[in-house]
């Protein structure tokens, strides 16, 4: 009989808003001290147990036993109480509070007068951080930290809430490479302290290294847990889709087109409108190309997008789609001049998350007669094109009429997929559109994105996993400081290092410091 | 002659200020309180009524609050149990508070029209010993009544309360960010319930200052004041002191109005536009200064 820290056996969840259910017969088991993966494909209810065990969803059968004894967790304050901490897939914090003021939000320590000690709580978050070895000052703005570092402050929280059990949810699907690695030494640290950490990523190479112990989902099933040292990705991967699903590089093709799209010498400023971002780029796609775009997030990629899909303004160059100068275009010309747009962000820029599915899918398109005669909007077309839409990309919903923001990731993506490919573009920009994907979803996207390529369509695909631009793309381009700095032929023989080399710069010895890339997060006021 | 106008500006401030002060927590809390005008416009009736009625100045203004504070509370009742669009209702509650005033005056003293109170009780004059004789100082300091008094009072505790206590960081923590809120357990619908308790409590002192002194009541007295004060909690930006800063120039330009129709032959009707011009221009130059800083 082993001595677990928690056990959740047995657990069922039906959300009663759309009859899905969730969880079935879900069973984890935690050892003290260790790391534990938790996977399965988009929908497999990994965060709907998370957010169990903090408290946060209700489950509707099952058990939860905390070092040995029943418990009863009904809300995240009981769920911290007992020392359990979640690092939310997004985070909660308030960009215009410091870091203290974030950690001690609900938990604050009074004077006799009943008022904040905020210089008390400074320096046990200045202690805390330098004990946990998550440095972090703690009177920093939280809206002026990078991704990472929101995510330090995350866990520094859980910490200072006293968390022995902490919970990261899809934490590396935010971060780059260097990032990434910055996190793995953290969690490597917190186990040295004892802390055990549920660890829930569809990277399986990144559960493979980290974890010491995985638990697999599937549909809601628990079919899987053992030491990860005693499996192998493959067999994991099975487990988690019930079938083996590999990649192969895309065949380059010879049968290219002429020049579909063309930038010449494109400057673009930052959002604050201060420094030039992007620095006299030229590029051209060829009908039936993918073009990748590799880079270390923040020099340019952004800015270059926006000025593309005429989200920003263009300081000086032009672009061109189908020898058409579109520079001067509002993005909904360039999108009925054949642009189609598939964001990096698929909840906050690539849908419509409180819309329903329907709303979502002809929002592109409401104004053309596809789903409109004489301005107003046809309700049966509209209808017939998101029914066909949804069995063609094989979207799961339980109806047409469910709010977007419900669906699981990997479904969310397939209603932007769809509505962006339904319009036909003569040119697809493609940020980011795995990200968060389970493989099986990934294996979609790729196709997706192979069949209109081989319908003589150029694709224009900006990545920041390298695996993926090396996939897919005919040719990669480079960019570095706001330069395209090489052209690459996706060769067999071309390497990862090869390309790393100039996305860090070539010259330069050592690596350029990453940009603040969080910049231009929304202002809510 | 500084003296004078300075006084003005203060009778004209103090009641903007106070409702202000109530805007600004439902402000804070995320919601824009559209209903000042109309809890202002209430406790204004309520609170002369029953200080003419009761000789109690205090009880009038104790009146006044609660009559204000009800509205507030059924607004937040409205908008956050009933989920009502929170403009909606705030549009609702003035044209509600307009009609029930007139109705009451009607009814309980015989007209619709101007409402004079011949022996209410004074709100009287403070000369402060000491400083009342100091020949500029005393003229500029001292003079004021209670409520003038006390809202600068009120200034201090509100950013108290706003920045030291847990209630103020829970209320600001919700307005900025309420699912980070939810997430560490703060209760977004009594935060905000709660602020709008506090504005009800604000904007009835608001309404007390306004009819008290003159011990008059008209329909529609509050005149767009409720607004004004809207107006100075967007300025202030979510900071007490700020508040008090744009109400100030609220005050001062309807001093400086009073003060050409006395001594000008410009229209009065066209001076009395000065305050709203002022609030117009101060708009414009704040959302195109704030757009320069989020340009794009
Ligand atoms: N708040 C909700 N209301 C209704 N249904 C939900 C809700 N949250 C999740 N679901 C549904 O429950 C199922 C499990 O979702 P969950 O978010 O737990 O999956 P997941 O394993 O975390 O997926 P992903 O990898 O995409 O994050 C999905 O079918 C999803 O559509
Ligand atoms: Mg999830």
């Amino acid at each position: 009989m082993q001595n677990y820290i928690l056990e959740m056996k047995n657990i069922h969840k039906i959300y009663s808003v759309n009859n899905v259910t969730a969880l079935k017969n879900a069973t984890l088991k935690l050892e003290k001290g260790k790391v534990h993966a938790l996977v399965g494909e988009n929908g497999a209810g990994k965060t709907t147990l998370m957010k169990i065990l903090y408290g946060i969803e209700k489950m509707d059968s099952g058990e939860i036993m905390l070092r040995g004894k029943d418990v009863k967790i009904d809300n995240a304050k009981t769920a911290f109480e007992l020392g359990i901490g979640m690092v939310h897939q997004h985070f909660k914090l308030i960009d215009d509070f410091n870091i203290a003021e974030n950690i001690s939000l609900g938990i604050e320590k009074k004077n006799k007068y009943g008022m904040i000690e905020f210089k008390k709580i400074q320096n046990e978050i200045s202690d805390l951080s330098c004990k946990s070895g998550l440095d972090l000052d703690p009177c920093t703005k939280v809206g002026d930290l990078s991704i990472g570092e929101k995510q330090k402050v995350e866990i520094l929280r859980t910490l200072y809430r006293g968390a022995e059990i902490i919970i990261l949810d899809e934490p590396t699907s935010v971060l780059t490479e260097q990032e990434i690695q910055r996190l793995f030494n953290t969690i490597k640290m917190l186990k040295n302290q004892g802390k055990t950490i549920i660890f829930i990523s569809h990277k399986l190479e990144e559960v493979k290294k980290i974890s010491d112990q995985i638990t697999v989902l599937r549909n809601g099933e628990t079919v899987f847990t053992g030491d990860t040292a005693r499996t192998n990705i493959e067999e994991i991967s099975r487990l988690m889709v019930g079938e083996n699903i590999t990649f192969e590089k895309l065949k380059c093709t010879d049968k290219k087109g002429e020049n579909i799209f063309s930038i010449d010498e494109l400057y673009v400023k930052d959002m604050e409108d201060q420094y030039f971002k992007v620095k006299g780029i030229s590029l051209n796609i060829k009908a039936g190309e993918i073009v990748g775009l590799a880079g270390v997030d923040g020099n340019g990629q952004k800015e270059l997008i926006r000025a593309i899909t005429g989200l920003s303004k263009i300081e000086k160059g032009s672009v061109f789609l189908n020898k058409k100068n579109i520079s001067d275009y509002s993005t909904r010309m360039r999108r009925e001049a054949g642009m189609s747009y598939i964001p990096k962000d698929r909840v906050m820029e690539g849908s419509s998350p409180e819309s329903n599915i329907l709303e979502n899918e002809i929002s592109t398109k409401y104004f053309k007669d596809d789903v409109s005669k004489n301005g107003w909007i046809n309700r049966e077309k509209s209808l017939d094109l998101t029914k066909f839409l949804i069995k063609e990309y094989d979207i799961k919903t339980p109806g047409i009429n469910i709010m977007v923001g419900m669906l699981s990731g990997g479904n969310i993506q397939k209603v932007v997929i769809s509505r962006e490919l339904s319009s036909e573009p003569e040119l697809l920009i493609a940020c980011e559109p795995t990200w968060g994907l389970d493989i099986r979803s990934q294996k979609f996207v790729y196709d997706q994105l192979e069949k209109i390529r081989n319908e003589g369509k150029s694709i224009f695909l900006i990545s920041g996993n390298l695996d993926e631009i090396m996939y897919l793309s005919d040719r990669i381009l480079v960019i570095f400081d706001g330069e395209i700095v090489k052209n690459f032929d996706n060769h067999d023989d071309l390497t990862k290092m090869e390309i790393g080399k100039y996305m860090m710069g070539l010259h330069i010895e050592e690596k350029p410091e990453k940009e603040c890339d969080n910049r231009c997060t929304e202002s809510t006021d | 002659m500084i003296g004078d106008f300075l006084h003005t500006t203060i009778a004209m401030m103090t009641p903007i200020l106070w409702a202000a002060l109530g805007g600004l927590f439902t402000q804070l809390g995320g919601m824009l309180n559209i209903g000042l005008e109309g809890m202002m416009l209430v406790s204004a009736f309520s609170s002369l009524y029953t200080a003419a009625n009761t000789g109690s100045l205090l009880l009038g203004i104790l009146v006044g609050i609660s009559s204000s504070m009800l509205l507030a509370a059924i607004m937040g009742y409205v908008s956050l149990n009933l989920k009502a669009n929170v403009f909606v209702v705030g549009l609702a509650t003035n044209l509600f508070a307009s009609g029930i005033t007139v109705f009451l005056s009607s009814n309980l003293c015989g007209t619709k029209g101007t409402l004079y109170f011949q022996n209410a009780p004074e709100l009287s004059e403070i000369k402060i010993p000491g400083i009342e004789n100091i020949p500029i100082l005393g003229d500029l300091l001292s003079g004021y009544d209670i409520l003038d008094y006390l809202v600068f009072l009120a200034v201090i505790i509100c950013f108290i309360i706003i920045f030291k206590t847990p209630y103020g960081f829970h209320l600001r923590s919700v307005g900025k960010n309420y699912r980070a809120s939810v997430s560490v357990g703060i209760s977004v619908y009594k935060q905000r319930f709660g602020s709008f308790l506090i504005s009800g409590f604000f904007a009835g002192i608001g309404g007390a200052a306004l009819s008290l002194p003159i011990k008059t009541f008209v329909g529609g007295m509050t005149n767009g004041r409720g607004w004004i004060a809207l107006v100075a909690v967007i300025l202030g930006r979510g900071n007490p002191v700020g508040v008090l800063m744009a109400s100030i120039i609220f005050g001062a330009a309807s001093a400086l109005s009073n003060l050409f129709q006395a001594t000008t032959d410009i229209s009065p009707k066209l001076l009395l536009t000065v305050p709203f011009l002022v609030t117009l221009a101060i708009m414009i130059f704040y959302s195109v200064k704030r757009k320069k800083v989020n340009a794009q």
